[in-house]
């Protein structure tokens, strides 16, 4: 049956008659529900941990400058696909012509090569900020300890303090650290390539032997974090666990004083 | 166009059966495919049951359904599974069937050096699965094999020493072949075609045949000093005689990267040769196409240390930007896909359904590389479950769905009978959804802080839920593969003839029979453009390339 | 055969100058020496592809040439099977397990490897 003027019937509805043919969704939207989304995710983690040292909040929020980068990214070029297979697809009545068989199209094909290079060069400009500042190691700082990783258990030997704290199986050694202060530690390894790694921090380093890594903790506030091997090591490596514990600067001095002379008297170190 | 050419012929000569002896003895290209997929495909079972157990083990906290010995055992022996003995070897399987065919030629150049090459894998691959027999057990050390980890103090035993042997056995077999590829490509293509009218396939795998020769020497010579150092008094890598430990990492992974690459080009052509097919297009910029696989090939032979970043001794910013600009040519495919799809005439048989899943998983993928290529981030997510994601999202939502799409798309070809559509349309679902199911979850464990290659994690740590998802996910994926093992066996079985051309498709290996006769062709189209027979089969079609066949567009 | 050889150009040349780069920014000695040896490597490749090929024309390359033209060469000889290829590669795999278990394998190893090398050349001969 004949329709009114404006319409026609595509794939069995009626559509708005429009000169580009039947109607489309319009481009921006797209668009913007994308920056809705993105908007939106703004206040999110995107799964990271928000960084409990100070080096670990500049990678968390480069992180979230790469989410900011990836979204957009991944929404245009998922939409595109999905575009593509829904409004490409092969209609039930098609009459069997070859589409216009295009090749090339010198303009686009420039547009998405410089595009992307502007955007890499942004965010190695970004990366680049971040890795000065977080592998940056002060001249003077608070305290040194000296952390060998050995198949399968972490020695922690405090610089200049005579307190070593050694985990054994089962006892979880635990890294007591100044809060508020910069903490330097000394990376080594006995044996085999071993990693200090702790995901609260966002940071890991590799304790390779015969390479000596030193990196600098900022801890602004105490707490307790779980750390891992983070390189496989061997038999054991699952079981190759740390604590790190920030404590306030009077509570590690205390702590140090104890150990100290709790070390002496035993002639050995604590666990 | 001239008037001397002349139809195909109606019959074709049957391929003669071979028994033992003429499978151990031929030298034919498309046999010696055979032989690669057919053995790649074991491997691939063996090394999928080696992950379900490590999944079963992983399911739930403090498990121990698998020792400590024998997971570290199984981690290492599935990752050297899958990178040397199924996703590489498939790409060359696939590729000696198919690279002659799409350029003319009748076998390969060297054929008794393409059987040396497929001899040396298969007995590189049996070493290392004997490993499993000896003393020690296998190898244990990872499939990247640290030094000292990997040095006779930390890791004694044969089962070590299988290991290094069966690689640099499979290393031989994959530079032969490499070499054969080469040469085959320069001096045998068929006349008119030029190498800018060569099928995106046969391209992608001269570009992986070069990262083939400069690549796997680096890692011959790492596994050489290593068995130097376990056996012959070396002290390359150890820094107490004034080796160096970090001179492993460099020679590996100067191999490593380039070999993800060789994991994944293949697969890119073959995405590229099937997409147009199922568009109704030819592909959308191929001079682009050609030249970003260039720029990832070079690029990907400068950025090793992006795997070293936590070391400390190596120079992070070049490494971070050499490895930011790889997604600028990876991109740039994208739109050449994209673009082909682009006002075309879509259809969904499998191979392309496949295609579509490659697209979905292997952005994902690619997103979460740049992630990782900065160094920063990497602090974070080096050695967790975020790069465990990451790879498994590239090499299997990527590599093996563009595989599965090779597979369907040339299993025609190969046997002369269709594989079963509803069945393959109902394994794609299943591998799609499984497959993504059991790597989301590895994502956010990572970046809870799961490190890899624990063999058990306490339930406080906070990644068991990511752990069960994966699971039930891997067992979802399992069915997926079931179903194609099931689709080969109905499809034999019913044997529905496929006829010369299916799909309607435009490369040279089209031209003639399904299966191809001993050395190819009886007959060949003019060939005047990247897509022969099609310009032929559409030659009276004035919609179909402007004109008599001429290419439009590429150098 | 223009194009293999500035492809294989190219990528040499690449490799020599991210080589040069590299060092200039890191000063670190492994990866100098691999990238530059790369690049020289790939450069004897195409430099042997340019002397065997310069001065000659292909109908690989030819734009429009037709079957006629090109009729009649021979394309080259291709075996209808041979045994030396699988008795070669059971040579290596046994003579590598020798450096393992045993140097009586390495010298079984060895002597099925030079079996198959007799028979490879006899057979290119014959």
């Amino acid at each position: 049956m004949p329709g009114p003027e404006d319409r026609e019937l595509v794939n069995g509805s009626w559509k708005r008659r429009t000169a580009a043919g039947p109607r489309r969704r319009p481009p921006w939207l797209g668009a913007a529900a994308g920056s809705a989304a993105l908007l939106a995710l703004t206040g999110c983690d995107f799964g990271a941990p928000p960084g409990a040292s100070t080096q670990g909040r500049t990678i968390a929020d480069l992180y979230h400058v790469l989410w900011y980068f990836a979204i957009p990214v991944g929404v245009i070029v998922y939409g595109l696909i999905l575009w593509s297979i829904f409004r490409y697809r092969k209609r039930r009545d098609d009459d069997g012509a070859l589409p216009k068989q295009t090749r090339y199209a010198f303009g686009l094909e420039v547009t998405y090569t410089v595009i992307p290079i502007l955007m890499v060069v942004a965010i190695f400009g970004f990366t680049y900020r971040a890795e000065q500042k977080v592998d940056r190691v002060v001249p003077n700082p608070a305290v040194v300890v000296d952390v060998d990783g050995f198949q399968w258990q972490w020695r922690f030997t405090y610089e200049g303090k005579g307190v070593t704290v050694v985990g054994t199986p089962g006892n979880v050694p635990t890294l007591v650290l100044p809060a508020g202060q910069t903490a330097q530690i000394v990376l080594r390894s006995e044996d085999v390539v071993h990693a200090f790694y702790v995901s609260a921090f966002l940071f890991q380093r590799q304790a390779i032997p015969g390479v000596v890594n030193r990196f600098d903790l900022t801890i602004p506030s105490p707490g307790s974090w779980p750390g891992v091997c983070s390189q496989y090591c061997g038999l054991d490596h699952t079981s190759m666990d740390f604590i790190v514990r920030a404590v306030p600067p009077a509570t590690f001095q205390a702590w140090l004083s104890e150990q100290q002379s709790s070390q002496s008297a035993t002639g050995g170190t604590s666990s | 166009m001239s008037t001397t050419v002349t139809a195909p012929p109606a019959e074709h000569p049957k391929a003669k059966r071979l028994g033992l002896i003429g499978w151990l003895t031929t030298t034919n290209h498309k046999q010696i495919g055979w032989l690669y997929l057919g053995t790649t495909f074991v491997f691939f079972l063996a090394g999928g049951l080696l992950a379900l157990l490590i999944r079963i083990q992983l399911s739930r906290p403090d498990m121990s359904f698998l020792s400590r010995q024998e997971y570290n055992q199984i981690f290492t022996i599935h990752g050297t599974t899958m990178v040397f003995l199924v996703i590489a070897p498939i790409g060359l399987g696939l590729a000696n069937y198919f690279v002659p065919l799409q350029i003319g030629a009748p076998d390969m150049a060297f054929p008794r050096m393409n059987a040396l090459g497929v001899w040396l894998f298969i007995g590189g691959g049996l070493t290392i699965y004997a490993s499993f027999l000896s003393s020690h057990g296998a190898a244990s050390a990872g499939w990247t094999f640290y030094a000292p980890l990997s040095d006779s103090q930390f890791s004694p035993g044969a089962g070590t020493d299988m290991w290094i042997m069966g690689i640099l056995c499979i290393s031989t077999g994959s530079i032969l072949t490499a070499v054969n590829l080469m040469a085959t490509v320069f001096m045998m293509r068929a006349p008119g075609m030029t190498m800018w009218r060569m099928p995106l396939f046969t391209w992608n795998m001269l570009i992986t045949a070069l990262l083939i020769l400069v690549a796997f020497p680096p890692l011959a010579g790492a596994l050489a000093l290593l068995f130097i150092d376990r056996h012959f008094g070396g002290h390359f890598y150890t820094p107490a005689f004034g080796g160096s430990a970090v001179l492993y990492q460099h020679l590996f992974w100067f191999f490593g990267h380039p070999e993800v690459y060789i994991m994944v080009l293949p697969f890119f052509g073959i995405v590229t040769d099937v997409i147009p097919v199922f568009s109704r297009k030819p592909i959308f910029g191929y001079a682009g196409f050609v030249l970003a696989s260039m720029a990832i090939a070079g690029l990907s032979m400068a950025v090793w240390a992006h795997h070293m970043f936590t070391t400390g001794v190596v120079d992070n910013p070049f490494f971070s930007g050499m490895s930011f600009l790889i997604a600028v040519p990876t991109g740039i495919k994208f739109f050449n896909w994209i673009g082909t799809m682009w006002r075309g005439k879509l259809t969904f048989e499998t191979p392309m359904l496949w295609c579509i899943g490659f697209l979905l998983n292997f952005l994902i993928g690619g997103i979460t590389g740049v992630m990782l290529a900065s160094a920063p981030i990497d602090y974070n997510m080096n050695n967790t479950y975020f790069v465990v994601a990451h790879m498994h999202y590239v090499l299997g939502g990527g590599s093996l769905f563009a595989i599965f799409a090779g597979i369907y798309y040339w299993f025609p070809k190969m046997t002369g009978f269709r594989l079963n559509e509803r069945i393959g349309k109902w394994g794609f679902w299943f591998t799609f959804v499984g497959f993504n199911l059991t790597f989301w979850p590895l994502f956010v464990a990572g970046l809870r802080g799961m490190p890899r290659r624990i063999q058990s994690y306490s339930p406080s740590a906070g990644w068991t839920d990511p752990n069960t998802l994966a699971t039930i996910g891997f067992f979802v994926l399992l069915v997926g593969v079931i179903l194609f093992a099931v689709n080969l066996i109905v499809s034999i079985r019913t044997r529905e003839p496929a006829g010369d051309n299916p799909w309607d498709a435009g490369t040279l290996e089209w031209a003639t029979t399904s299966p191809p006769p001993e050395h190819n062709f009886t007959w060949l189209p003019p060939i005047r453009s990247e897509r022969p027979v099609f310009d032929w089969n559409h030659r009276n079609d004035a919609a179909a390339a402007g004109g008599d066949g001429a290419r439009e567009g590429g150098p | 055969m223009k194009t293999s050889i500035r492809f294989m150009g190219l990528a040499g040349l690449f490799g020599i100058a991210i080589g040069i780069v590299y060092w200039f920014i890191t000063y670190e000695p492994f990866g100098t020496v691999l990238l530059i040896l790369m690049g020289v490597a790939t450069l004897i490749m195409g430099y042997v592809v340019w002397r065997r090929t310069s001065g000659k024309s292909f109908p690989e390359d030819a734009e429009t040439i037709t079957y006629a033209e090109d009729a009649g060469d021979e394309i080259g000889h291709f075996s209808a099977g041979s045994l030396w290829p699988v008795v070669m590669a059971i040579g290596v795999v046994v003579g590598v397990e020798g450096l393992i278990y045993g140097v009586w394998l390495l010298v079984a190893g060895l002597l099925l490897f030079g079996w198959a090398t007799v028979g490879l050349m006899q057979e290119s001969r014959g």
